[in-house]
């Protein structure tokens, strides 16, 4: 029985024709286009559909009180995969397929570095919310921005968090990738500055079948706290391996590695005690207000960090779309972007109190829901973080750490 | 009063063995999780004369099998593992002969083409059914047993255990049994097994029942001391292999012996170098004996 | 819309060299090679390297050639005197070692962080757009790269080189340097493969390890099967086929509504084994030559 090798072609020719041809997204003239280009899948999926859930809330609010200048928001969404080769593939298409006027989303520093070079050849806006360093430095023509921390400003107050509890070494377990080995660069003579004395370094690399050398390596120097910088996926097999090991010790890490799904998967035993440090929203502003409010309505769940990121990145887009009269060519966005997010201007939170301010062509100041979002020279927003421990099996707030405070030690 | 020197060298001295003790220890754990895939591999390799790359998804179909009995349905997890094993064997030994022994080819290149095409199927089948999440048995942390500087939980020795009871299974039935004395000849030559008037087909047969058997069981020990995702299996293609060449193909007691070797080697090698070459050891290994000795350290002929 | 062709067709374009490659070391030659993806990375890496030290782009691609080519002899020189599922897994584990080291080597190729800001071959050209451009360029590349491969294809080094691929000990018998003739090959194949690497980096404009993983080289597989693996305009169209398929699929998700991306992507991906496997197996002319059907528990003896 020989299958004809002709007739397997033709027939599967014409299915992809078909599939390709089939109903594309068609440009619309008359709308503000925007990317999401959230992780679906892989190590940032969690995230990614927080902020991806939240664009759509946030696109609909604006829709229905009538748009940017008469036109909607229209969001075109690809899955990252928390992988820069699907990244860049999704990013093509929404740049020369669906003709984007922004690209939002992007969570991995390694998706945001190898999608930027895109964002900038187009000319389009490109808010990460990515942690890597040599995002600040990467040479972006004013087009990208970011809403998250970066390791370099994050370290500063893991040491100062570790020198107040009174910690004089320290150890490093990180992730082979941009974060982790942003944060292995950055905290070591920030520790150093305040007394302290980092006694290793281990990067280990994911997909391993055991960490336990790793383990071991890193408390080897008998630290009196171990940072921790991976995701979820490996944090959860990384601290199975060392509750096992029963070796003790005391860790420290960033909220996205030790959320909810990583304290159910290493039960809260072993959980506990664990130091979280993470971007903390903008609590007392107008703005988280409204994006905790819109979140809890449509998934019962309050508006994390990466919730209240995704909030801010669509308002500015807007605010500044409009500030532009409707313009949504990249140049003019961009200038119009830093009109509306930095000062000086009056102070608003929500598409109800901006929209008519800035179409009467008043300057404004939007205060978002995860920091004053004001931008640096470099496109870096300035956040505050919340310093936490996990007690029974859940986050416990021991203190907030102003931008201020960490810039100034 | 401080440490003298002799007693600073004495110190290092004892941290270093202890250190080796731990590498050790990990070596071990980590050999009898290779063991278990490369003992069938190295069976299948010996008798079917072909590479399966796909052995490792099937140690990936024991694990998830069992979860789903485990975590989905909520079987206890011994009775989810006897269940999952069945399962595994249910769906795998009926692919395994039909992509491998039923369709015709001219060649073995043929046949590893085709294990690549059952890898890819059965991963993303995996990945269809069950996510790309990484995933647990329902079972409680433990905590290690310490002796001096070597840590073992009880899954942990119940690894090892397993591990060297079912190789040293492999080996009887393999030495003792008719079927072994069939396999044998099949690894030693096909045609002239099959003139004298064995049944081949049953024993091919036979082979991937073994081989099933003890990936599936290799792969639940894997998900109960590590971590159950899609690739759990693939990721071990290079080092399953490199057990199965560095001991002989065709040699289970070989196989674990490979598996020993690699493991060791894997975990002593980060005294010198990072731990993130750790990986290239088993390449090392494997390339290094098949320049030099291609039958394996405990080959036969 | 146009643009979004224009990128399909660069990305098909370049998968073509792959496939070129691919298709003198396999189609012609027999060579099973299962680590193509690692003289991509080379290329890739080199020319990434070098143009952002300065070098200009030609220069850079031509060393990245020679580096991929260098690689190719050792390790061809290395393994190909073993059998033939033996050089596959060992050509798969050198590909893998090569993306660890990749990896870990951060001095020199900044390792997980990537090399970001990869500079196009040129600043601006009167009239053409970017993009259309660097398509123009990457079709010239496949044309002289189809072009020579066919010619060498053709040639008396083809012949020879398919001599050797359907019998080698005949080959030798009548007095030819197999390993020479082979090492050719493969030296060939691997500089089309760098000057594919070298053109994906300038074009994506940045190269990090996790490009490189071994699905890559299996993509590639396919794509030469589907057209059959002796033959160069067949590895043209085959590629053209699968690249066609995988990304049409991307708008899949809009057209079929029960499915999410992921389960779509898996769906996409057993499908192509699947498609694997039956096109491997009832593929009967190997370049033009048909080959006898052998039973499988004869084979290897």
């Amino acid at each position: 029985m020989s299958l004809n090798r002709r007739q397997f072609l033709a027939t599967s020719l014409a299915g992809g024709a078909a599939l390709a041809g089939g109903r594309f997204a068609h440009a619309q003239s008359d709308a503000l286009r925007i990317g999401v280009l959230t992780p679906l899948t892989g190590g940032g999926a969690v995230y990614g559909t927080t902020m991806s859930r939240m664009y759509t809330l946030v696109a609909e609010e604006i829709n229905k009180a009538g748009g940017v200048a008469g036109k909607p928001i229209q969001l075109f969404t690809e899955d990252a995969q928390t992988n820069p080769d699907a990244g860049v593939r999704g990013a093509r298409k929404l740049v020369d397929v669906n003709k984007v006027h922004a690209i939002v989303g992007t969570w991995s520093s390694a998706v945001t570095l190898a999608v930027a070079p895109i964002a900038v050849q187009a000319r389009i806006p490109h808010f990460c919310v990515s942690s890597s360093p040599a995002i600040s430095t990467f040479k972006d023509d004013d087009f990208l921005y970011r809403t998250a921390y970066s390791q370099a400003v994050i370290s500063s107050v893991y040491a100062t968090t570790a020198q107040k509890l009174g910690y004089k070494t320290a150890a490093l377990l990180i992730l082979n990738n941009p974060y982790g080995i942003g944060l292995g660069d950055s905290f070591p003579e920030r520790f150093e500055k305040v007394g302290g004395k980092v006694t290793g370094k281990v990067v280990y690399n994911p997909n391993q079948s055991s960490y336990r050398s790793e383990i071991q390596q890193a408390l080897a120097g008998k630290p009196d706290v171990i940072l921790f910088g991976g995701y979820t996926p490996d944090g959860i097999q990384v601290f199975k391996e060392w509750f096992q090991l029963g070796l003790g010790g005391t860790w420290m890490g960033p909220g996205f590695a030790f959320d909810q799904k990583f304290i159910q998967g290493i039960g809260a035993q072993a959980a506990e005690g664990i130091i979280v440090v993470e971007g903390a929203p903008n609590l007392s502003s107008s703005a988280y207000k409204n994006a905790d409010k819109l979140f809890r309505a449509a998934h019962k769940d309050e508006a994390d960090f990466f919730a209240a990121m995704a909030y801010d990145h669509l308002m500015i887009l807007a605010l500044a779309a409009l500030a532009a009269k409707g313009d949504t060519a990249g140049d003019a966005l961009k200038v119009s972007i830093r009109k509306v997010s930095n000062p000086p201007g009056r102070v608003v939170g929500s598409w109800a109190d901006a929209a008519p301010l800035v179409k009467a062509g008043d300057k404004v100041n939007y205060e978002g829901a995860s920091s004053a979002v004001d931008f640096d020279e470099n496109g870096d927003a300035k956040t505050d973080f919340g310093v936490y421990r996990i007690k029974a099996g859940k986050w416990a707030l021991d203190r907030v750490i102003k931008y201020a405070e960490v810039s100034a030690s | 009063m401080g440490a003298g020197p002799r007693d600073q060298v004495r110190g290092g001295v004892r941290q270093l063995i202890g250190e080796l003790a731990q590498l050790t220890v990990t070596g071990l754990l980590v050999a009898s999780l290779l063991a278990l895939g490369a003992v069938g591999l190295s069976l299948t390799f010996g008798v079917a004369r072909f590479a399966n790359v796909a052995h490792g998804d099937f140690m990936m179909l024991g694990a998830y099998a069992t979860f789903a009995f485990n975590a989905l349905v909520g079987v206890p997890f011994w009775w989810a593992a006897l269940l999952g094993i069945v399962a595994t064997l249910l769906v795998g030994v009926p692919v395994a002969h039909v992509a491998y022994d039923t369709l015709p080819v001219t060649g073995t290149v043929q046949l590893l083409i085709i294990s690549i095409g059952v890898s890819f199927i059965l991963r993303h089948a995996v990945l269809f059914a069950f996510g790309s999440g990484l995933l647990q048995f329902a079972v409680p942390l433990q905590r290690p047993y310490v002796w001096g500087p070597i840590r073992l939980t009880p899954y942990q020795l119940l690894t090892l255990f397993a591990a060297a009871a079912l190789v040293l299974a492999v080996h009887l039935l393999l030495s003792r049994t008719k079927l072994g004395r069939i396999l044998r000849a099949i690894a030693d030559n096909a045609v002239l097994t099959e003139i004298a008037g064995a049944d081949v087909g049953r024993a091919r047969l036979a082979m991937w029942l073994i081989a099933v058997l003890l990936a599936s069981t290799g792969g639940i020990l894997l998900g109960l001391n590590l971590v159950i995702q899609p690739n759990m299996g693939w990721d071990l293609v290079i080092p399953i292999f490199s057990a199965a060449i560095v001991g002989g193909i065709g040699n289970p007691y070989g196989a674990m012996g490979g598996a020993l070797v690699i493991g060791l080697a894997q975990e002593w090698s980060t005294l010198l170098i990072p731990a993130s070459y750790k990986e290239a050891i088993a390449f090392g290994a494997m390339a290094l004996c098949l320049m030099f000795r291609p039958r394996g350290l405990w080959g036969g002929a | 819309m146009t643009d979004y062709l224009v990128a399909l067709a660069t990305i098909i374009g370049i998968q073509i060299l792959l496939t070129l490659g691919l298709t003198l070391h396999y189609g012609i030659t027999g060579l099973v090679n299962f680590g193509h993806v690692a003289f991509y990375a080379l290329g890739a890496y080199a020319s990434a390297l070098l143009t952002l030290a300065g070098v200009p782009f030609a220069v850079a691609l031509a060393v990245g050639v020679v580096v991929a080519v260098a690689a190719g002899l050792l390790v061809g020189t290395a393994t190909l005197r073993l059998r033939e599922d033996y050089f596959a897994i060992l050509t798969l584990g050198f590909s893998e070692l090569l993306r660890l080291l990749l990896l870990n080597a951060r001095e020199l190729t900044r390792g997980a962080l990537g090399i970001p800001g990869i500079p196009r071959p040129w600043h601006a050209l009167p009239g053409v757009p970017d993009h259309v451009a660097y398509l123009l360029l990457v079709l010239a590349a496949v044309a002289v790269a189809f072009v020579l491969s066919e010619v060498l294809a053709r040639s008396p080094l083809g012949r020879t080189l398919r001599a050797i691929r359907d019998d080698d000990q005949a080959a030798m018998a009548l007095g030819k340097d197999v390993l020479r003739f082979r090492l050719t090959a493969l030296g060939w194949g691997a500089g089309l493969a760098a000057v594919a690497g070298s053109l994906w980096a300038h074009y994506v404009t940045y190269v990090v390890p996790d490009q490189f993983t071994p699905e890559i080289t299996f993509y590639t597989w396919m794509a030469m099967i589907i057209g059959g693996p002796g033959s160069m305009p067949g590895a043209v169209w085959g590629t053209a086929i699968l690249m066609l398929v995988l990304e049409g699929t991307r708008f899949a998700k809009d057209v079929m509504p029960g499915l999410d991306a992921p389960r779509l992507a898996a769906l996409r991906q057993i499908v192509i084994g699947l498609g694997l496997i039956v096109l491997t197996v009832y593929l009967r002319k190997l370049g033009g030559r048909t080959r006898p059907r052998v039973a499988p528990a004869t084979i290897g003896t």
